[in-house]
């Protein structure tokens, strides 16, 4: 047997220890993007969430003006520390359209007078069908949506206070 | 990133009763009355809920619904076997118990039924996902060493087997 040879089976252990210590340490990023941005927004048509505020269709986002579509529920814990950052965000003048996944009406709106309503119209989705159209994968979720109803940006998860200047930015940019 | 995770099962302490402070202190409760709380417990336990956040909708019409004609339901799971579930990462979405990924079964089986062509749908899928979403891989210009590998080293493995039969014969021979 080759001297050097002996080494062979520590050196191979010290590879598979540097390989899992380091997906251990540093675990790949999980999230999953959507593969739409830049792609138009599929068709979709929803009916009213809640009777104060409009149903929500594509057509309402081909009208010239960027808005925020925005991926919410009642039941998602996340949503209720982004209510206020959207209505801050409404405050500077940004439409928000929302979409209420797996939701009951009155959830809705018991969610809505306890965190506030930014939204300007509110869609209803049972089975999650927009999230399969726009590539999302969970609640909550934000899409630029430029005026003519191209996808310009994905927000995975709840938008914080201190990425409002980078929303708006995207925006900006979706002009 | 907190979001409502995989539906989890209810979490089950394995120590029911707190630990006395002090150990010395004689303990009132016989075992009569330990069995008492232990299935006053288990009946509590029979009413846990989990913590993460779960919509309170029932699932959707073909989430946990098999299709009418066996032929589809067919195509329709393995289809669905290979599909990653977006919440439970490590699941296909027949595995995974997950709203979003009845959601999925649901999309899958509506589909099938439409008459629409299993491979048409994963494509669907890809499109919004990326090759994320399919555990069946596809020959990319990054996958493809994935296909070739196994090729190569049959090849190898057939050169080195000749050589080793071509020697052996020639000393064979010689002898």
């Amino acid at each position: 047997m080759k001297h050097w040879a002996i080494w062979l089976p520590l050196a191979l252990f010290g590879l598979l220890f540097a390989v899992f210590a380091s997906g251990l340490i540093a675990p790949g990023d999980r999230t999953i993007a959507s593969q739409m941005i830049g792609k138009p927004l599929p068709d979709f048509d929803l009916p009213q969430a809640v009777p104060d505020r409009p149903a929500l269709a594509k057509a309402d986002f081909t009208t010239g003006k960027p808005k925020l579509l925005n991926v919410f529920a009642s039941w998602c814990v996340p949503c209720i520390a982004e209510a206020p950052v959207l209505a801050e965000l409404a405050r500077a003048g940004v439409e928000i359209d929302g979409v209420a996944i797996r939701d009951r009406t009155a959830d809705v709106q018991a969610f809505l007078a306890r965190n506030g309503n930014p939204y300007t119209r509110i869609g209803r989705d049972d089975v999650s069908k927009i999230q399969f159209d726009l590539g999302s994968s969970g609640v909550p979720e934000t899409f630029v949506i430029n005026g003519k109803g191209i996808i310009t940006y994905q927000h995975i998860g709840e938008i914080r206070a201190d990425q409002v200047p980078m929303i708006l930015q995207k925006l900006k940019e979706a002009q | 990133m907190a979001r409502p995770d995989c539906a989890q099962p209810p979490f089950v302490p394995s120590e029911v009763e707190g630990r006395d402070r002090n150990p010395l202190r004689i303990r009132p409760s016989t075992s009569l009355g330990n069995s008492v709380r232990w299935l006053a417990f288990l009946l509590l336990a029979m009413f846990a809920v989990p913590v993460a956040a779960q919509d309170s909708l029932p699932p959707a019409p073909y989430a946990y619904k098999q299709l009418e004609d066996p032929a589809k339901e067919k195509a329709a799971q393995d289809l669905m076997m290979t599909l990653r579930c977006l919440t439970c990462q490590s699941q296909s979405i027949a595995d995974s118990d997950a709203p979003m990924a009845g959601d999925m079964r649901n999309q899958v089986r509506q589909r099938i039924a439409r008459g629409e062509d299993p491979e048409a749908i994963r494509a669907w899928l890809i499109e919004r996902y990326g090759d994320w979403v399919s555990y069946e891989p596809r020959v990319t210009t990054m996958t493809w060493p994935l296909f070739a590998a196994p090729v190569v080293l049959l090849l190898l493995a057939v050169v080195i087997v000749r050589k080793r039969f071509t020697r052996a014969r020639a000393q064979g021979g010689k002898s």
